[in-house]
């Protein structure tokens, strides 16, 4: 695995590199906006979900050369092509929330955001950050990149749709009247069930692609 | 013991059944696979490496049962596939970490002795070299790890006939330990004839036949005769037949044609040619 890893870096630095540029940029504005103005959290979460699907990009950079055919030459097994793209995704994802996250704390030292304003925004981020990839790779990996990205993209709509049609009952709701849950519990929850769907994700994925003929 | 051993090996997609085959490739040999286009031969590669999952069969690669996860018996393995698919803007220095990373006997100075023999460019990106740079690229990766088996799937394809003769000395070479042993595929029927000690051929998914090549050679020949001949020939002597305007030329058994009989040495391009105007026969 590590052999497939080294490749996803070394395709990320080839192909990728300007992504770096426009984190920094991002982190400027978002620094330089205040963290909690609309401007200050749209380029991190662009930049955020623009990383989280390195994997997506990868799986087609090596589709496009044949390289997942080649690799499997290797001695590495399909799980191993599979957990390799889910770490790398992980590490950029990682790589580019966890700068906006230090910046939000010390905008927050620096009183220019409100805690309660960072833990949101943090776990927003961490929340697009795991489910964009959790739900576009195992249709990649399953289809490949042609058929799995139409197979994304209409599951992208259903899930609009599916949110578009929650949103509007809950505002029929009285939320008020509803048992709150306490902050902690919702905290753990906001960020358990994203981690959950992104394992998940990466055990279908394993399984989808065991049986997928190259 | 064999290093390849195909048993009952069946996989069907629409319009084409391969199989089932019974193949063996005892260690210590080289076995060429000749087929034309669309005759089985990636099929059958591809389902050795277990890119592919046969529908019947089994198939095993030094000792190991054949399948995606075989690490072992791919550590042992040299592959180079007809299209060599390393990702496009690597260069010869990033493969070469990349493969030593994959493989625990990896002789970096090696590798860079056959690119520097092979003349491939190390400055370029891999999706700038031509067909057959890519192809020595892979070939190189191939040789480069102290495989005990090659699995080669149209390695001279795209190759001048120069590089390709340096090629097959290259395959030849690996031979010389009796441990070694190569799996080709091939249109170029002249490079599997200098190289091989047992044909394969393949025709439409089946296996018309699989020999010692020197056994091949010594047991057919070729006849040039007329149609009256031909048809007073024993049932079972003529293997196929290609016809003239001047006369009929045919693919006989050495042992079923009457003492006499003028029977020129065949090659194995004509006998695999005839062989497969036989079979539509």
């Amino acid at each position: 695995m590590k052999a497939l890893i080294l490749t996803d870096l070394y395709q990320l630095w080839i192909n990728f590199k300007f992504y770096a540029v426009f984190i920094v940029v991002a982190l400027g504005i978002a620094a330089f906006s205040n963290g909690d103005s609309d401007l200050g959290f749209f380029f991190p979460m662009y930049a955020v979900l623009m990383c989280s699907m390195m994997g997506m990009s990868l799986v087609q950079l090596d589709e496009a050369s044949r390289w997942n055919v080649c690799a499997q030459t290797l001695p590495c097994s399909r799980r191993d092509q599979v957990t390799g793209k889910y770490i790398v995704t992980m590490a950029s994802f990682a790589a580019t929330w966890l700068p906006f996250v230090l910046l939000y704390a010390v905008l927050a030292i620096l009183g220019r955001m409100a805690w309660q304003t960072v833990a949101v925004q943090s776990v927003l981020l961490l929340i697009v950050g795991l489910l964009a990839p959790a739900f576009s790779l195992p249709p990649l990996f399953r289809w490949g990149t042609a058929r799995g990205r139409v197979i994304y993209i209409f599951l992208v709509i259903l899930m609009a749709a599916g949110i578009g049609g929650l949103a509007s009952g809950l505002a029929t709701l009285d939320l008020f009247a509803l048992p709150a849950l306490p902050m902690p519990l919702l905290a753990v929850l906001a960020v358990a069930v994203p981690a959950a769907l992104f394992i998940g994700s990466w055990a279908l994925s394993v399984r989808w692609y065991d049986k997928r003929e190259l | 013991m064999n290093a390849i051993e195909l048993r009952g090996l069946e996989k069907s997609y629409e319009g084409f059944h391969l199989g089932p085959l019974d193949l063996d490739l005892p260690a210590g040999c080289i076995l060429g696979l000749v087929g034309e286009n669309g005759a089985g031969k990636s099929t059958t590669i591809r389902a050795i490496l277990g890119i592919i999952k046969p529908d019947a069969g089994e198939a095993s690669v030094l000792g190991a049962p054949a399948g995606p996860d075989m690490r072992q018996a791919k550590q042992d393995m040299g592959v180079v596939l007809d299209e060599v698919g390393f990702p496009a803007g690597l260069r010869a220095g990033q493969i070469s970490r990349i493969m030593a990373a994959a493989y625990k006997n990896w002789d970096q100075g090696l590798f860079d002795k056959y690119l520097r023999d092979l003349d491939i460019p190390t400055d370029k990106k891999f999706s700038a070299l031509s067909r057959g740079n890519r192809m020595k690229m892979g070939i190189a990766a191939a040789l480069s790890h102290d495989a005990k088996l090659l699995i080669l799937d149209e390695p001279t394809g795209g190759l001048d006939p120069v590089v390709r003769d340096e090629v097959v000395s290259l395959f030849s070479d690996f031979t010389r330990d009796p441990g070694h042993s190569i799996l080709i595929s091939s249109h170029i029927v002249s490079d599997l004839e200098k190289l091989c000690d047992y044909i394969a051929f393949l025709h439409k998914g089946q296996l018309l036949l699989c020999e010692e090549k020197d056994r091949l050679l010594e047991e057919y020949g070729l006849i040039q005769c007329d149609k009256a001949f031909l048809d007073s020939l024993a049932p079972g002597a003529v293997r196929g037949t290609r016809e003239t305007p001047y006369h009929v030329e045919a693919l006989v058994r050495r042992d079923a044609v009457p003492a006499g009989t003028d029977v020129r040495p065949v090659t194995i391009e004509e006998l695999f040619v005839l062989l497969v105007k036989g079979d539509m026969q």
